[in-house]
């Protein structure tokens, strides 16, 4: 199978090696970070590239290629352009006094900066979640992940919730991601022997062959799971019972040392954030220390 | 004259990944046109990979494969060069994949898979209208590839996805024909099938051979290579090993380092040999050959 996006890869790095716990934590962590406000467009724009270059170095630790992020950005151009067209638009609503004018038609519409600006940092921030989302499934087995879900879903246990169904469930669905994918491309290469080009034609074309697709998959897909049912039947699975693993997670020094690092890039986006939010002037960075007027 | 020729055709899977293994290596090879071909080799020993770079659906990462005079390698710098000296009419064939790939038919392996359409006329008609014939036209070699696969006309209009197994894969052996290509390629036709649905698959392939088409099988079914097979290309860990006839294959002594199975008939004759049969068991490729032996043992 040709490298699939995110695909787990087998190395022995330090982010390999921590404990999933740690990884799923940081991620949704960083996550957040990526969401907070942090005053004007400049000033957002500063604080996620600092976030950016964070991400860098981990997905460099990691030995993921920072660059193999943009393969597969292709079809979020689409998306891009999209947004690009609402927040124009969407921007003619608002008080419009304080935006800054970018073009002006000569009936007075007008199209401004802050769309664009809008439209970036959307996209920037799905940029860096992707690129979190990355560096957790091609540095951690799926097996680890469901793991590491497994023991954040504890609380839920003591109410007599039945979680290890839900691990059981996400466990199946991450197993069989990479079964679907060998078996969409083997269809997609018998298809296209029988002449489909996936590649090319316009939007109807496209769905049209797509079906080609979708249907055998689909097909095999229920006769697979009805196979896995009765598989994990004749081997006795109970869905209530009380599941062992073999597999125990043990928290090491380096698992602290991230942990504590994380909590120290949450503190100090927050107190940046905080500060942005609460501190007139702190909104504009470039102002405050350069002297620059930006927006 | 060759049909199908491969140079030093090198192929590695998921080249940046650290567990990448190299699936053929320096492979060169020549396919005569109208030849009956079985590829065999362990499993893993790049059979599947070899016939998908005939149909470009695995482009090689160094050297071609070079089907009539289509070039297909992932080199994109090769393919200029290769192209440099040929006429204007072949450049312009080489920038459609789809001209090669309705030349060579490719029948995966399980290709009940590929079905998709709502009747299993519709599915059949899907890979002429493909290559570019005309509704009526396609009805017209549907339903003609469909009775040659057997299938009643009264299955027609009927979901594929209520016949039985090896139903569906006649039709779907029918989908590839029906849009005539002048090699058929075959992955493991008839793994999963019984006796009998063997039977019929490999005497359809028989039918298609006889109009003068060239067949290309990748299998493990030894009785199947002894029965049918012209020509013989044993791959072995990514490398091309020999180039032969069954007949020689069967009576080397490397099918053991090849890890090849030995034909029922082959089976026998030893099993004669290791009881004493007196008669002669040198050069015999058939049963009727084989028959006519103990025939003669009898009347001394």
């Amino acid at each position: 199978m040709s490298n699939v996006f995110g695909k787990y890869t087998p190395y022995n790095t330090i982010i390999h090696r921590l404990d999933p716990r740690i990884k799923f934590f940081a991620l949704i962590a960083l996550m957040v970070m990526c969401f907070l406000p942090y005053g004007n467009y400049a000033n957002r724009f500063i604080i996620l590239g600092i976030l950016a270059l964070i991400i860098v170095v981990i997905m460099i630790a990691g030995k993921i290629s920072p660059l193999s992020i943009f393969s597969s950005l292709k079809s979020l151009w689409v998306m891009m352009i999209f947004l690009l067209i609402i927040f124009v638009f969407v921007q003619q609503g608002v008080d419009t006094s304080s935006l800054h004018p970018m073009i002006v038609f000569s009936n007075g519409y007008t199209i401004y900066w802050e769309g664009l600006f809008q439209t970036l940092h959307v996209f920037f921030r799905l940029i860096l979640m992707l690129c979190l989302t990355l560096i957790l499934t091609s540095t951690t087995t799926p097996m680890d992940i469901t793991y590491a879900l497994d023991w954040y879903l504890y609380p839920l246990k003591l109410v007599k919730f039945p979680t290890q169904i839900i691990t059981m469930i996400i466990s199946l669905a991450l197993r069989f991601i990479p079964t679907l994918l060998d078996e969409s491309q083997k269809i997609m290469k018998a298809q296209k022997s029988r002449g489909v080009d996936y590649n090319r034609g316009f939007l109807a074309t496209k769905i049209k062959s797509i079906t080609t697709l979708i249907v055998p998959l689909l097909v095999s897909c229920f006769s697979r799971s009805v196979e896995l049912s009765l598989a994990m039947d004749a081997r006795g699975y109970d869905p209530y019972g009380k599941r062992t693993s073999y597999k125990i997670l043990k928290f090491h020094t380096r698992d602290t040392v991230s942990l504590i690092i994380t909590l120290l890039i949450m503190a100090l986006f927050i107190t940046l954030c905080a500060l942005c939010v609460y501190y007139p002037g702190f909104d504009n960075f470039l102002k405050l220390f350069f002297g620059v007027d930006a927006f | 004259m060759w049909q199908i020729k491969t140079n030093k055709l090198s192929f590695v899977y998921d080249k940046k990944d650290p567990n990448h293994y190299d699936a053929l290596t320096d492979v060169n090879l020549e396919i005569e046109k109208g030849d009956f071909v079985c590829i065999v080799g362990k499993t893993g020993s790049g059979k599947s990979t070899i016939v998908q770079t005939f149909n470009a659906l695995i482009l090689p990462t160094l050297g071609y494969t070079q089907v009539e005079t289509f070039y297909i390698t992932a080199d994109k710098k090769l393919k200029k060069e290769l192209l440099k000296n040929e006429s204007e009419e072949i450049k312009k064939t080489n920038k459609h994949v789809a001209n090669l790939r309705k030349k060579v038919g490719m029948v995966f392996q399980f290709p009940e898979y590929q079905l998709f359409a709502e009747t299993i006329l519709k599915d059949v008609m899907f890979g002429p209208k493909n290559f570019g014939m005309k509704e009526d036209e396609a009805k017209k070699v549907a339903i003609e590839s469909l009775k040659d696969v057997g299938i009643p006309e009264s299955y027609f209009e009927r979901s594929p996805f209520e016949l039985s197994g090896g139903e569906k894969r006649r039709v779907a052996i029918a989908g590839i024909i029906a849009s005539n290509p002048d090699i058929l390629v075959l992955d493991e036709p008839t793994a999963g099938l019984d006796p009998n649905g063997k039977k019929e698959i490999m005497a359809l392939v028989k039918k298609f051979h006889d109009s003068g088409k060239t067949i290309i099988i990748v299998t493990h079914d030894m009785d199947l290579v002894l029965n049918f097979a012209k020509t013989v290309i044993v791959l072995n860990d990514a490398k091309l090993v020999e180039v032969t006839t069954p007949q020689k294959l069967f009576n080397s002594e490397n099918l053991d380092k090849y890890s090849l199975e030995i034909p029922t008939l082959y089976k026998f004759i030893n099993l004669l040999k290791n009881k004493g049969f007196a008669g002669n068991l040198e050069n015999i490729y058939n049963f009727d050959e084989l028959l006519e032996r103990i025939k003669e043992v009898k009347h001394v």
